[in-house]
C-alpha cells in the first residue's frame, strides 16, 4: 500500500509539472502572434484552444500563472514548437431490424429502442511539441448521437499526454489509450481497456481506437530488438477500476522470426499475460494470446431469494474469488490473389459456464411468461430490464470461433470482408459482411451487416433485434 | 597442340578478366553499392501506379539500417497516412492509424497494390538472393552482365530474378522478377542515374506488370540522407511514434 501511495504520490507532481510546462507553452504561442504554423494547421489552431481547456479540465488543478520569467525563457523555443495534427469526419447510420416479441423485449413494451440511430462525429488527432523536447498527443471526439426519441452531444477525450524522449527511452503521462494484445477478434492481455466498451459497429481493428483512455503515467525503455513497459494508472472515481500497473517485456526474436511479450498486470483482477506471434513461410502468420486471471471480481449474479408467486429474484453485484484463464490461438492465410484468411479461436474462462447461462435463461423465460400472462407486471418488468442489461454479445461465453476473409486490393478501391463469429456453446452465430469503397483518395463510403442466428436461448439468438446494418461515411480533411 | 589450346583459352578468358577476378556475389554487393549509399540510409519515394486510365499515387519516407531493418512512413495519399510499415528481415509488422496495435503481417500480404513491400523496404538484392551465374550480353544501351538471382531467404518477394547491370559501371539497367512458379511477374528498368551522395546511381524504378499488361508502376527517389534512426526504434514499440512524429 505504501508503494502504491508513492506512486500515486509522484504520478500527481508529475501531473502538476505537466500543467505548469504545458500553460507556459501555451502563453508563448500568445506572445508570438507571428508564429507559423505547418502546413494545414490554421485549421487546427483552434482545436488547440480547446483541447487547452480540456487539460484543465482532465488534470482537474489550478493552473499556476506563467512567470514572466518562464514566459520570456519559452518565447526563445518558440521557433521550435509547433502544432500539427489531422480532422477526420465520420457520419454513420445504423438501422436495427428489431424483433417485435422477443425474450428480453415482450411486445416491444420494456424498452423503446429506435430503429434507426445516426451518429455524426469527429476524430481530431493532434501533437505539439514542447520544452525538452517533449510532445504533447491528444485525440478528441465530438459526437452527435440521434435518434427518434433523443439527441446527445458529447465530446469525449481519448487521449491527452504529454511524452518526454529520455535517450533511446520515451517518458509519458496524461490520458492513453493503451492498446495491447496480437489477436484480432479477441484480446485477452488488453487488460487496461478490458473494461470499455467496444464499438461493435466497428472493423475489429477499429474497435479499440475509438475509447477513453485512463490516467496514466508511464515509460518505455527501447534497447535493440527489446522493450520494457511500465504503467501506473491511479484509482479513478469516474471509472469502475480500482488502481492499476502494468509491467511488460516485449521481445523480437530474429533467429526464431518471432516476437514475444510477457506482462504482469496489478489489479482487483490480476493478470499474468503472454503473446506470441511468427511467420510461416511468406504467407503464414501465426499467434497465440493467452492470460491467467485472479482476485476478486464483482458481478451482478442472479438468485432466487424465494420459490414463490411470484418467484423472488435478486440480482446484486457480488464480489467474489476468481481464478481463470483465457487463450487466443489465431492466424492469417494470404492467398496468392492477396486475399486473406484469418482464424481465430478464443477459449473465455471468465465467461458464463453453461450452468450460470441456464440460470440467467430461466430468469429471462420466467419474467417473459409472466409479464405476457399479465402477472405481476410491475416487478417482471424491473426484471426483464435487470436482464436486458445484462446481455451482451460477442463475449458472454466461454468458446468463440471466428473467421474474416477479406480482399483488400477487391478492383483498385474496394475492399471487401465477410466476418463469421461462432458462439461454440450453443452453436448461435453472427455474419458480418462489409463493403467499402474509396471514392477519392479522403473519400470513403462503406456499408456492412450483422445478421444473429441462433435459438431463443442462445447467445446470438435472444438479442433485440434479428439483424441491423450500418451506412458510412468517412471523410479525411 | 596442348599449349596452343592453353593459349586460346587464356585469350579467351581474358577478355572476361572482370568475370574471373570476383564471384557473381560479389558482382551483386558491388551493384547493390550503387543501389543504396550505405547500409544505413534514408530516402523518399514517390510511387505513381497506372493502370488502364486510372493512376494514382503514394509517397512513402523509408528508413534503412544495416540493409536489414526498414521503417517505411506512408506520407500520402490521405487514406494511407501515418502508416507504418517496419521490415526486420523476414518479420513484418503494419501500424495503421486509427486502428489497434501493430500487426504482425506475412510478406505476401501486399499493402500497395502492384508494389510488394519488400519492393521498398529492401534496397538491396544481396541479403535475399544468391548470385548463381553471371554472362555477358549486349542490350540496346550496351554491353551489360547479366546475373541470375535465386532467392535464399523466406522474405524474398521472389523465386528469382535476372539482372542485367552496365559492365563498366556495375549500374544496374534492367531485372526481370519471377514467381515460385516460374511466371514472369514484373520487369524493372532502372533509370535517371544521378549522382546521389557522391556516385552515381538510379533513381527512378519504371515496373511493367508482366501478367496485367497494361499496369506501370514509377519508384521516382529523393531525398537521399546517410542519417537514420537508433537501432532500438526498429521494433513495433516505436511505430506508433513514427506515426505521429510528421
Amino acid at each position: 500500500m505504501n508503494f502504491r501511495k508513492k506512486l500515486k504520490s509522484i504520478f500527481f507532481v508529475l501531473l502538476f509539472l505537466c500543467d505548469l510546462c504545458f500553460s507556459g507553452s501555451y502563453a508563448s504561442q500568445k506572445i508570438n502572434s507571428k508564429k507559423k504554423f505547418k502546413k494545414g494547421i490554421p485549421k487546427l489552431s483552434r482545436i488547440a484552444n480547446v483541447n487547452v481547456i480540456s487539460t484543465k479540465n482532465l488534470l482537474m488543478q489550478e493552473t499556476p500563472s506563467t512567470s514572466t520569467e518562464t514566459a520570456m525563457s519559452l518565447e526563445n523555443k518558440i521557433d521550435h514548437q509547433s502544432w500539427s495534427g489531422s480532422v477526420s469526419m465520420f457520419n454513420q447510420l445504423q438501422y436495427f431490424d428489431l424483433k417485435s416479441n422477443s425474450l428480453l423485449n415482450p411486445n416491444e413494451a420494456i424498452l423503446n429502442l429506435p430503429r434507426w440511430n445516426n451518429r455524426a462525429y469527429f476524430i481530431l488527432n493532434f501533437k505539439s511539441d514542447t520544452i525538452f523536447e517533449g510532445k504533447l498527443k491528444g485525440q478528441v471526439r465530438p459526437i452527435i448521437d440521434s435518434n427518434r426519441y433523443n439527441t446527445h452531444v458529447s465530446v469525449i477525450t481519448d487521449e491527452l499526454f504529454l511524452e518526454f524522449p529520455i535517450q533511446k527511452s520515451f517518458l509519458f503521462f496524461g490520458k492513453r489509450n493503451i492498446r495491447d494484445g496480437v489477436g484480432l477478434s479477441f484480446s485477452p492481455t488488453d487488460f487496461l481497456g478490458e473494461l470499455k466498451n467496444l464499438e461493435k459497429s466497428k472493423k475489429e481493428e477499429e474497435r479499440r481506437i475509438e475509447r477513453e483512455g485512463d490516467d496514466i503515467i508511464g515509460g518505455d525503455f527501447l534497447w535493440e530488438n527489446s522493450t520494457l513497459s511500465f504503467i501506473y494508472s491511479p484509482k479513478s472515481d469516474t471509472s469502475q477500476n480500482s488502481a492499476r500497473a502494468l509491467i511488460k517485456l516485449s521481445k523480437f526474436i530474429p533467429t526464431m522470426n518471432s516476437d514475444a511479450s510477457i506482462q504482469y498486470f496489478n489489479s482487483k483482477v490480476s493478470g499474468l499475460g503472454a503473446n506470441f506471434s511468427t511467420s510461416i513461410k511468406d504467407n503464414i502468420v501465426i499467434y497465440v494470446e493467452s492470460a491467467y486471471r485472479w482476485g476478486h471480481s464483482t458481478h451482478s449474479k442472479i438468485s432466487l431469494v424465494q420459490d414463490g408467486r411470484p418467484r423472488l429474484y435478486s440480482v446484486e453485484p457480488e464480489e467474489n474469488n476468481v481464478s481463470f484463464f483465457d487463450i487466443l490461438l489465431g492466424g492469417h492465410y494470404t492467398f496468392k490473389n492477396n486475399a486473406n484468411l484469418i482464424a481465430e479461436y478464443y477459449y473465455h474462462g471468465g465467461g458464463y459456464s453453461q450452468n450460470e447461462w441456464e440460470k440467467i435463461i430461466n430468469f429471462i423465460h420466467y419474467s417473459n411468461n409472466q409479464y405476457k400472462l399479465g402477472l405481476f407486471p410491475e416487478l417482471m418488468s424491473s426484471y426483464l430490464l435487470q436482464a436486458n442489461r445484462l446481455m451482451d454479445f460477442g463475449k458472454m461465453k466461454q468458446n468463440y470461433l471466428f473467421l474474416r476473409y477479406s480482399t483488400p486490393h477487391f478492383l483498385d478501391k474496394t475492399q471487401l470482408s465477410l466476418i463469421g463469429l461462432l458462439d461454440m456453446d450453443d452453436e448461435s452465430y453472427l455474419i458480418n459482411p462489409y463493403a467499402e469503397y474509396w471514392y477519392l483518395d479522403n473519400l470513403c463510403y462503406s456499408i456492412s451487416a450483422y445478421f444473429f442466428n441462433g435459438p431463443t436461448d442462445s447467445e446470438f439468438g435472444n438479442l433485440n433485434w434479428n439483424s441491423q446494418a450500418i451506412l458510412s461515411v468517412k471523410y479525411l480533411f | 597442340m596442348k599449349f596452343l589450346i592453353l593459349c586460346i583459352s587464356v585469350l579467351i578468358l581474358g577478355g572476361d578478366r572482370f568475370l574471373l577476378a570476383i564471384s557473381p556475389q560479389e558482382i551483386l554487393e558491388k551493384v547493390d553499392q550503387n543501389r543504396a549509399p550505405s547500409n544505413t540510409f534514408a530516402f523518399h519515394v514517390k510511387i505513381n501506379s497506372m493502370k488502364g486510365g486510372h493512376t494514382s499515387s503514394a509517397e512513402l519516407d523509408v528508413k534503412v539500417k544495416e540493409s536489414r531493418k526498414s521503417l517505411v512512413l506512408f506520407t500520402s495519399p490521405a487514406e494511407n497516412k501515418g502508416r507504418v510499415l517496419l521490415m526486420v528481415g523476414d518479420s513484418l509488422w503494419i501500424y495503421i492509424p486509427g486502428t489497434r496495435n501493430p500487426l504482425r503481417i506475412s510478406p505476401q500480404q501486399q499493402l500497395m497494390g502492384q508494389v510488394s513491400n519488400a519492393d521498398v523496404a529492401r534496397v538491396v538484392y544481396s541479403l535475399d538472393y544468391q548470385a548463381d551465374s553471371v554472362t555477358k550480353e549486349r542490350l540496346d544501351l550496351g554491353p551489360a552482365l547479366k546475373l541470375t538471382l535465386c532467392a535464399k531467404t523466406k522474405g524474398a518477394a521472389y523465386k528469382s530474378i535476372n539482372l542485367w547491370v552496365n559492365e563498366d559501371t556495375l549500374i544496374p539497367i534492367k531485372a526481370e522478377f519471377f514467381a515460385l512458379s516460374g511466371i514472369h511477374l514484373k520487369t524493372c528498368y532502372y533509370k535517371n542515374i544521378k549522382l546521389v551522395l557522391g556516385k552515381m546511381r538510379p533513381t527512378l524504378l519504371e515496373i511493367h506488370d508482366q501478367i496485367q499488361k497494361n499496369e506501370v508502376t514509377f519508384l521516382d527517389y529523393t531525398s537521399f540522407s546517410l542519417n537514420s534512426l537508433p537501432e532500438a526504434y526498429y521494433q513495433k514499440s516505436y511505430m506508433e511514434r513514427l506515426s505521429t512524429s510528421k
